[in-house]
């Protein structure tokens, strides 16, 4: 019965290619983006109690709001600097008058037209006080004027030249609201938020999940989209789970998407999940690190600054806690701004000669607790703790600090406690240490978080300059800096800038601002927005 | 579950938990079982040198997440400390908070207990009214209010669970002294002339406030669970201290890694709170033996 197999093989190979065929159209769908679908998004950021970002303006508020706001610019993965809502622009020869030249087809999603007034509307909104912004009234700070030349023209002067400008509109904190919306009162606003991004804010239902539904006349892709035109899904179900182990079990069993604030052990257990993808996307601006308030004592005295960063070694701590997925950052700066200066000499470790420094500080006593004191007050730290914004590891480094520091004498007082409670201890300069993440597009955030200007509340009531530094010379350098266009010249201020804050002992840095998404496999064409690192969910889609 | 208890308290019978029919209630297995395990936590409260000579507080996180082994019982944790060491010194401050909470809510119930069972039509009225305000919030809530309004710590929560506990034993102590009042005996009391003051001091507190004792013991395993709960929700002790809840609650960061981390603690919060539940059903059982004769 030979001839019938033989017969039958070219049949049979026949059947197998198309099966493996089969197979591969079944296990590779990824070439054509499928439209619609509902994408579950799980935060584990704090729930934003505004969804205006000009209102406060904190990292919460950026990753929501660049799925229904737009700015005027964006970057591109090279850091440089491209059109989005604003298509030109051009700097006077002075650096005090910027003319923009704006898209003239975008309407925002309440049917108002975007247009010079509109951009007018929404830089003098941040200015208002009412607003009561902080992240967006800091980067417009030098907008003096702003006129509506023509319906798509709009000039900007200024009180002093401002290189950092553009970086200052690439971010989602000052981005373009519809201005028929921020006549409403804040709270409406608040409540839905009026863009012209690729999703529309439709419902909001407090401690659990913000629904965000397609916007089907979206034409104002950033330059570096994937495609034109509306986004391809249907919603996005933005969910608020703050616990990260629970976060991470509803990802694993596909109860949603995506993830972000993955914790570390977390991220080190995807990696062997194949269902699970990562996505690290550094946070611009700021390193994690710890501020030493040298606003009050005990931190006033620089040789009690210095005794405290000699005491503790973080370094083995990271090693554990962020299994590996964090490296120690020894810069003030994020790895992502070219202009950060490395300096791994000033943060040595060594008990000995701190508690050199504190005898010679008069800090010579010490109690019947192993602390430290003078005049009969004890050389205590309070450090009140963002349990929103420190995740778990961080806040066992804290405590790993903690234990460190109180062997040379130190007493520190970890508060962990939720947020409006921990701007209530900023607020009230009840603080000695603080770890306080600032996200900022460009190496100009150094002037945001260290002069002197910024110890002045901004109409939120926050200040950026929680080290309270102050320093005419630095003030001065960081000041230049942020007028200077030449990019050789502003890296050597920076550059500047940065030795006299570290050897001035005001901060010790930790690691980046870590930003982990974890995310199913089957969502393609997930991207983080390059200016802040935000999640973008233009371009993805669902292949399942 | 007060509410619970307060049913079983109030039935004629102590049989239910079925100690008598074997005899003398120290012959129990449960019973000495819960006694040793009791006294082996309040060593650890009072004494926890004794157990382990290690520092709860020292850090080293070069040995971080190492599993139970004969250097570590209990593995250390997150920062390399060891668990065994800080199991047994969290048993200070998760006894004290139970034991605290069960004081304090038990106190605040003899108040409102008295003012309603003994007190004039008004007293009852104003009491009960308030009991039943109480009532209306669940227990961890109205813990969670409290916290809310004085701030986050040991003290608070410690009053915080002690709250929330007391309108339960308000009611049964109020409901113990009703039926005591019109007993024969006080009644006989009140015929042959005897003060009122003489009444109640002699006659109908002792009657009624027996069962508080076992009800106490009861409290305090649950007031042992809620103030882990809390401090599992990050409101109870300060960090570095160890404390049964926290422990668990930063544990379970790390249950895919480290299992070690919310396991050991949390036996130890079930083993407290089963001691001294059983111990307490002993007890009632036992005082209802001894009121049928």
């Amino acid at each position: 019965m030979n001839a019938p197999r033989i017969l039958l093989l070219p049949l049979s190979i026949a059947a197998s290619a198309a099966l493996l065929a089969g197979c591969t159209a079944a296990s590779e769908p990824a070439a054509e983006p499928v439209d619609g679908g509902t994408l579950v998004y799980a935060t584990g950021d704090a729930e934003p109690g505004c969804l205006d970002p000009h209102v406060g303006g904190n990292y919460p508020q950026g990753l929501i709001s660049t799925q229904y706001l737009e700015s005027l610019v964006s970057k591109d993965n090279d850091g440089e600097i491209i059109p989005w809502l604003a298509t030109d622009w051009t700097e006077s020869e002075d650096g005090l008058t910027w003319d923009f030249t704006l898209r003239d087809d975008v309407n925002f999603t309440d049917g108002t037209p975007f247009d010079a007034e509109a951009v007018k509307a929404n830089i003098e909104h941040l200015k208002d006080p009412d607003t009561a912004s902080s992240t967006g009234y800091l980067a417009v700070g030098k907008i003096d004027g702003i006129e509506a030349v023509a319906a798509d023209q709009v000039r900007f002067t200024l009180s002093a030249p401002d290189s950092a400008l553009l970086e200052s509109f690439s971010q989602p904190w000052v981005s373009i609201q519809s201005p028929t919306a921020l006549e409403r009162d804040q709270a409406t606003n608040c409540e839905s938020p009026v863009g012209t991004g690729p999703f529309i804010v439709t419902d909001w239902v407090k401690q659990q999940s913000v629904t965000l539904e397609r916007n089907e006349d979206y034409n104002s892709a950033p330059a570096d989209a994937e495609h034109t035109g509306a986004a391809r899904l249907d919603a996005i179900e933005w969910r608020f789970i703050p616990d990260a182990a629970t976060r991470y079990a509803a990802l694993q069993s596909g109860d949603v998407d995506v993830i972000d604030n993955a914790q570390p052990n977390n991220i080190s257990s995807a990696a062997d999940v194949a269902t699970i993808e990562e996505l690290d996307a550094p946070r611009p601006g700021a390193a994690n690190r710890i501020e030493l308030n040298s606003g009050k004592a005990p931190f006033d005295d620089i040789r009690v600054r210095e005794a405290f960063i000699r005491s503790v070694d973080v370094n083995p701590g990271i090693e554990s806690l962020f299994f590996g997925t964090a490296e120690r950052s020894y810069s003030v700066l994020s790895s992502v701004e070219a202009a950060g200066t490395s300096t791994p000499d000033v943060f040595t470790t060594d008990p000995e000669a701190a508690k050199t420094l504190l005898d010679e500080a008069g800090w010579d006593t010490i109690d019947s607790d192993g602390y430290r004191t003078k005049d009969g007050e004890r050389l205590s730290l309070t450090f009140p703790i963002s349990t929103n914004q420190s995740i778990p590891a961080e806040q066992s480094l804290f405590e790993q600090i903690q234990a460190s520091a109180k062997d040379v004498g130190f007493e520190v007082i970890l508060q962990p406690t939720d947020l409006s409670s921990w701007y209530g201890a900023l607020f009230t300069n009840e603080y000695n240490l603080v770890s306080a993440p600032y996200t900022k597009v460009g190496a100009d955030v150094l002037r945001i978080l260290y002069h002197s200007d910024s110890i002045i509340p901004a109409p939120s009531g926050y200040y950026a300059n929680l080290a309270q530094l102050s320093d005419p010379a630095l003030d001065a350098i960081l000041t230049t800096a942020s007028e200077t266009s030449d990019a050789s010249e502003r890296q050597d201020l920076y550059a500047e800038a940065q030795s006299i804050i570290v050897d001035g002992f005001y901060v010790l840095p930790l690691y980046d601002q870590q930003n982990h998404y974890l995310y199913s496999t089957s969502v393609e064409g997930f991207r983080a927005l390059p200016p802040v690192a935000a999640p973008t969910f233009y371009d993805a889609w669902l292949s399942n | 579950m007060t509410e619970i208890l307060a049913g079983r308290l109030s039935q004629p019978s102590g049989r239910a938990l079925g100690i008598r029919g074997r005899g003398g209630w120290l012959r129990n297995t449960d019973v000495i079982i819960a006694l040793a395990v009791l006294a082996l936590i309040l060593t650890a409260a009072l004494a926890p040198q004794l157990i382990t000579t290690a520092d709860p507080d020292a850090v080293a996180p070069a040995e971080a997440f190492q599993a139970p082994s004969a250097a570590h019982f209990f593995g250390t944790d997150e920062s390399g400390r060891d668990v065994y060491t800080r199991v047994v010194f969290g048993a200070g401050n998760s006894l004290l908070i139970g034991i605290a909470a069960t004081a304090v809510g038990l106190g605040l119930a003899l108040i409102l207990g008295l003012l309603g069972g003994l007190g004039s039509r008004l007293g009852d009225f104003v009491s009960t009214r308030i009991v039943e305000v109480m009532f209306a919030l669940p227990g961890l809530l109205l813990a969670l209010v409290f916290i809310a309004i004085a701030g986050p710590g040991v003290v608070t929560s410690t009053v915080a669970v002690g709250l929330s506990t007391a309108p339960g034993y308000a009611r049964i102590i109020r409901s113990q002294l009703r039926s005591v009042r019109n007993a024969s005996y006080v009644e006989a009391a009140t015929v042959l002339g005897h003060s009122r003051a003489r009444i109640v001091w002699q006659h109908i507190l002792p009657g009624a406030l027996s069962p508080i004792f076992v009800l106490g013991t009861l409290g305090v395993g649950q007031a042992i669970v809620w103030a882990s709960s809390l401090g599992f929700l990050g409101l109870g002790v300060a960090p570095p201290a160890a404390e049964w809840g926290a422990m668990l609650s930063s544990g379970r960061t790390y249950i895919d890694v480290a299992w070690w981390l919310t396991v050991f603690p949390g036996l130890a919060i079930v083993a407290t709170a089963a001691s001294f539940t059983v111990l307490g059903r002993a007890l009632n059982a036992r005082t209802r033996q001894e009121a049928r004769g």
